[in-house]
């Protein structure tokens, strides 16, 4: 998916911005939080896949 | 919270949907190790079952969460083999075993908390990696 970016205007919790500095490793605000909407977008794909194989049965364990 | 499963709960959940609560959390970031992903091909005899491992895969390499080790990593395994007591030798020859040490060294790596079933071999592996954080389920 290209990736758009538009200037938004919002009320954002200042130490949880701060935190997010931290934790995610980048500089600015912005990186901070297109980084932290980035993680929610790849975690929800991951558990929409778990999600899809759920159930099916079809693998066998070769590892004990 | 950074989290990593173990190979028998993704079989878990593949065969019967157990473990829903880790399967399905939001509020996580979950980590594939590729000795996971390797022992989940190794079980994938059917054309379904490798349609399966492809979903599953596809997400977390798009987004960089399969994990892979360096070679200090590889040392340490090394080390930690060459160190096992005699007890324990048994082990070193045991496939599944090493995979599963690697495995550890993949949750160490990342930070991230481990899942899985396996106490025996985990234990082991504990009191070789006293840092990494295991989860018994």
């Amino acid at each position: 998916m290209e990736s758009a970016y538009v200037k938004k205007t919002m009320f954002i919790n200042t130490n949880y911005i701060k935190k997010a500095l931290k934790i995610l490793d980048v500089k600015t605000e912005k990186e901070a939080v297109n980084k932290a909407l980035e993680i929610v977008i790849e975690e929800d794909e991951i558990i929409n896949a778990h999600k899809e194989i759920g159930g099916t049965d079809s693998i066998q364990q070769v590892f004990k | 919270m950074k989290v990593l499963f173990d190979t028998n709960i993704y079989i878990n959940w593949i065969r019967e949907r157990k473990y829903p609560e880790l399967m399905l959390d939001v509020y996580t970031q979950k980590y594939l190790s590729n000795y996971v992903l390797m022992e989940l091909w190794a079980g994938a005899k059917t054309k379904q079952a490798s349609r399966i491992i492809e979903k599953l895969q596809k997400p977390y390499l798009k987004a960089g969460r399969v994990i892979t080790l360096n070679t200090n990593h590889f040392i340490t395994i090394g080390q930690i083999l060459s160190d096992m007591p005699i007890t324990q030798k048994s082990k070193t020859k045991n496939a599944g075993f090493i995979n599963d040490l690697c495995i550890g060294l993949s949750a160490l790596a990342v930070g991230a908390i481990l899942f899985t079933t396996n106490k025996s071999d985990f234990k082991i592996i504990k009191s070789f990696l006293p840092q990494v954080k295991i989860v018994y389920i």
